[in-house]
């Protein structure tokens, strides 16, 4: 009980704070290195699903003294258990009689991580790391391999006949082994180039095997008032279905002025000779209620860089990250460490740099134009949102000192089907964000009638949402 | 209009075949007109108005008599059409003289297991309280001994079942669920009832897209649950990737030209190079004898009489030619026994009164027909 009251009043806790108001009031900086005393909630999820069935999730995470977390979920009937620190991460779950371990370790120069997965009597393991060679250079490698190498033979007829009962599907096409290498390269905060290339071997629902090889460039630039991302892989497959496709995708995000962000990309994929099988476009524009900032551009960027050169220097082999959840995971590491007390003053700026650079989207437009020959399929997808920033002000006004607060979305996707059918699906919600760790989504989706439920006469059901998140330090 | 041959249209066939069959040295007893031209489509049509619905009678039997005659005459060998499902109603019934009178004359069926419009028989067969009593029922009726036409003919033709027909282009089916929920059920079931009976997968679409639907296809299974892999060849674009993918025999249920001007070209010279470019062909089925589209496919229209009779009228002379004169080649002159000799009367093989009451003891009988 002391642990829950100290908890919740940590939780609402604006003592110390400094910043900007939220509709809960100010906030603290998170005590990212500093010792819980023994406990200390981080992470609390609760989310409840009704689409026909009923199915309630929770996960929590708390701190543990000074260097270790403790986490576990109920997600349906899947129960897992993991245990964090700086260097070592290890995890176990189980559903319906199968498990999956996982653990990963974090030397000064190279990460390891491995995933055990065991199903019906047999194992697949895999691994992955990788090596550091500066602050800026990464080798990636990962190997997999699946101990179930059997092959399905489909039950003959006459066993069929007498049984009177079908037989069960063969396992989907699955790879059987695979190995990859890459370099990861981080320029500063405003480019990053990825190469890598994978060699596997398939094992087909048919039970013939393919050796797939895939090679891919990938990179982000943020030069100024824009960013740039793009893929461009290349994939070839040995056997019996020999095939050689390309995958380019490029998208811009661009400001225009100081509170629009306008985004436009493109997902191509062919095989050449043959057929452009899949295209998307996506065309957007976002208005926010404070002048926009690409985090790559922001002032917590350049801490980012400075933190992650200090870490590194310590031997805690961290890689610049600019996403909420990876820049939280990134500060909690380095509030784990040894050396945290010489780095919190470093971690609570990178925070406040943080809240300072935040986006505050108020109204958004997304048109998705898609096609996939293979389905058959020409899809229209509408997006928009509208939000209400905290203070509540009339709509559409510039403030500086606003944040995120009510954001109501809706999508509407029509998929058109070669047979001439529609199927039209739907998603509403709306999210509150009482503050910046804590936000109550609602959330309502009809996933339409897709030609196989129309064929088995059932359709999907509508599903509701309900969540609550607690994410200290987000 | 004249055709190239210096002949009305309407004559050409019935001057043309009619000749072909009454000709010749009458030193040899006549024989039945060769099968050496391969295989075809046809549209099991009941009458020739579009918007027919129910008037009576429901199957006009000389619309079904002309194509029947057209086939003989022509020296087809396989013959490709639809089974439309259509809740055991009209258009199913119209299916039976065609496949009966073409298997009494010689020729093999390839039925396909569908519907034109609809999504009433993947429905049946994706349940399993019905997927037994639909396939059942197609095997009552169609898949039955039956007598050749004449003491002549060595025996009638055969009957095999292809499983839908481009399943995602007509029914949005992903090709994934086509093999595990369509497919491999029918597989199981058509061939615990007849063991002997050949079952051709669909085909995907005959395009570059419809390859690669044939590839997913062919990764999920596909050639586990049939006997023999069916392609639509409309392009001569993939026939190296083609030949790649099947290990089991090909069939190839479509395959055409657009244009009167193409087709004697696509036969020969086409048909040809899908043979020895995709080794594993058994048999090409062009596509097709009669329609009722524009699309410049078909070999023949279909015209009425002033006296209530249907004639053949010739909408692709050259090929028309071509292939009556592999029939004459093959006959070396020995005279070939009349159409009429062999179909008296094609009401012979209309639908009898045991189809009626199989037909109307399932649970999709008359009571339950959709119009």
């Amino acid at each position: 009980m002391a642990f829950l009251k100290a908890s919740l009043v940590a939780l609402l806790a604006g003592a110390g704070s400094e910043g900007p108001e939220y509709p809960l009031g100010p906030l603290r900086t998170p005590p990212m290195a500093d010792a819980a005393a023994p406990f200390r909630l981080v992470d609390l999820r609760y989310a409840f699903t009704d689409d026909g069935e009923t199915l309630s999730s929770f996960e929590t995470r708390v701190r543990v003294g000074g260097s270790l977390f403790v986490g576990g979920e109920v997600i349906g009937e899947r129960r897992g258990l993991f245990v964090d620190t700086q260097r070592i991460e290890l995890g176990i779950s189980e559903e319906d009689g199968s498990y999956e371990i996982e653990g990963s370790f974090r030397a000064p120069w190279f990460v390891l991580g491995t995933r055990a997965f065991h199903e019906d009597g047999e194992w697949s393991v895999s691994g992955a790391g990788t090596v550091r060679f500066t602050n800026d250079v990464e080798i990636l490698l990962s190997h997999s391999h699946d101990l179930d190498q059997s092959l399905f033979a489909p039950s003959p007829v006459e066993e069929v006949a007498r049984s009177g009962i079908l037989p069960p599907l063969g396992p989907p096409s699955r790879e059987l082994h695979g190995s990859s290498l890459g370099v990861l390269y981080q320029r500063g905060n405003h480019l990053e180039a990825l190469a890598d290339a994978r060699f596997s071997r398939v094992r087909t629902e048919a039970g013939f095997d393919l050796d797939v090889a895939r090679y891919r460039l990938a990179t982000l630039w943020n030069p100024d008032r824009f960013e740039i991302d793009g893929e461009l892989s290349y994939e070839s497959s040995s056997g019996r279905l020999a095939a050689k496709d390309f995958t380019a995708f490029l998208g811009i995000d661009a400001e225009v002025g100081s509170h629009i962000l306008a985004r436009a990309s493109t997902l191509q994929r062919w095989e050449p000779g043959v057929l452009r099988f899949e295209e998307d476009y996506r065309f957007g524009a976002t208005f926010f209620a404070r002048r926009h900032r690409f985090t790559r551009r922001s002032e917590a960027s350049a801490r980012i860089f400075e933190l992650q050169k200090k870490a590194n220097a310590l031997g805690y082999n961290e890689r610049r990250v600019y996403d909420l959840e990876g820049l939280r995971r990134f500060r909690e590491r380095l509030g784990l460490s040894p050396a945290r007390l010489e780095l919190k003053e470093a971690l609570d700026e990178l925070y406040r740099a943080q809240v300072r650079d935040r986006n505050v989207p108020q109204l958004g437009f997304e048109l998705d134009i898609g096609e996939d020959s293979i389905s058959g399929i020409e899809r229209r997808g509408y997006r928009a949102f509208i939000g209400v920033p905290w203070p509540v002000r009339l709509p559409f006004l510039r403030s500086e000192d606003s944040v995120e607060f009510l954001l109501a979305e809706l999508t509407i996707r029509h998929d058109d089907y070669a047979s001439s059918l529609r199927a039209v699906s739907r998603e509403v919600s709306l999210t509150a964000f009482l503050n910046r760790e804590m936000s109550l989504v609602f959330r309502w989706q009809d996933p339409g009638i897709a030609p196989e439920e129309v064929i088995v006469e059932r359709s999907r059901p509508s599903r509701f949402t309900a969540s609550f998140e607690y994410a200290m330090g987000r | 209009m004249g055709s190239e041959f210096g002949m009305d249209r309407r004559d050409f066939l019935r001057l043309g075949l009619g000749g072909l069959v009454g000709a010749g040295v009458q030193t040899d007893a006549p024989v039945p007109v060769p099968r050496v031209n391969g295989g075809i489509n046809i549209q099991p049509v009941r009458r020739l108005e579009p918007d027919a619905g129910l008037t009576p009678p429901l199957i006009l039997p000389e619309v079904v008599d002309a194509q029947m005659r057209a086939l003989y005459e022509l020296g087809f060998e396989h013959v490709r059409l639809t089974l439309s499902f259509d809740r055991f109603g009209p258009d199913f019934v119209a299916a039976i003289p065609y496949v009966r009178a073409a298997r009494a004359l010689g020729m093999d069926v390839l039925g396909v297991i569908g519907q034109f419009t609809g999504y009433d028989l993947v429905q049946a067969i994706a349940d399993p309280a019905t997927r037994d009593e639909v396939l059942e029922t197609y095997l009552d009726i169609f898949d039955t001994d039956l007598l050749a036409a004449s003491p002549a003919l060595d025996s009638p033709g055969s009957f095999a079942v292809q499983i839908l027909n481009e399943p995602t282009h007509f029914l949005g089916i992903t090709p994934v669920a086509y093999v595990r929920e369509f497919l491999r059920p029918a597989y199981y079931h058509l061939k615990e009832d007849d063991p002997g009976i050949p079952i051709v997968a669909a085909a995907a679409i005959g395009s570059a897209a419809g390859l690669l639907q044939s590839r997913e296809m062919i990764e999920a299974g596909l050639e586990l649950y049939c006997d023999r892999v069916a392609f639509h060849l409309y392009s001569t674009e993939f026939l190296g990737e083609v030949a790649e993918l099947a290990e089991k025999p090909v069939w190839v249920t479509e395959s055409a030209a657009r244009g009167a001007a193409s087709h004697r070209e696509w036969m020969t010279s086409t048909f040809d190079r899908i043979r020895r470019e995709v080794p594993r062909t058994e048999r090409i089925f062009w596509f097709d004898l009669y329609d009722r589209g524009t699309e410049g496919f078909r070999l023949i229209d279909l015209a009425p009489g002033l006296d209530g009779s249907i004639e053949l009228v010739s909408e692709s002379a050259a090929a028309l030619d071509w292939l009556h004169s592999r029939v004459e080649e093959t006959l070396l002159g020995v005279p070939a026994i009349p159409y009429r000799d062999l179909v008296p009367d094609i009401t012979l093989y209309f639908p009898t009164e045991e189809d009626i009451r199989i037909l109307g003891a399932t649970s999709f009988g008359p009571s339950s027909w959709r119009f």
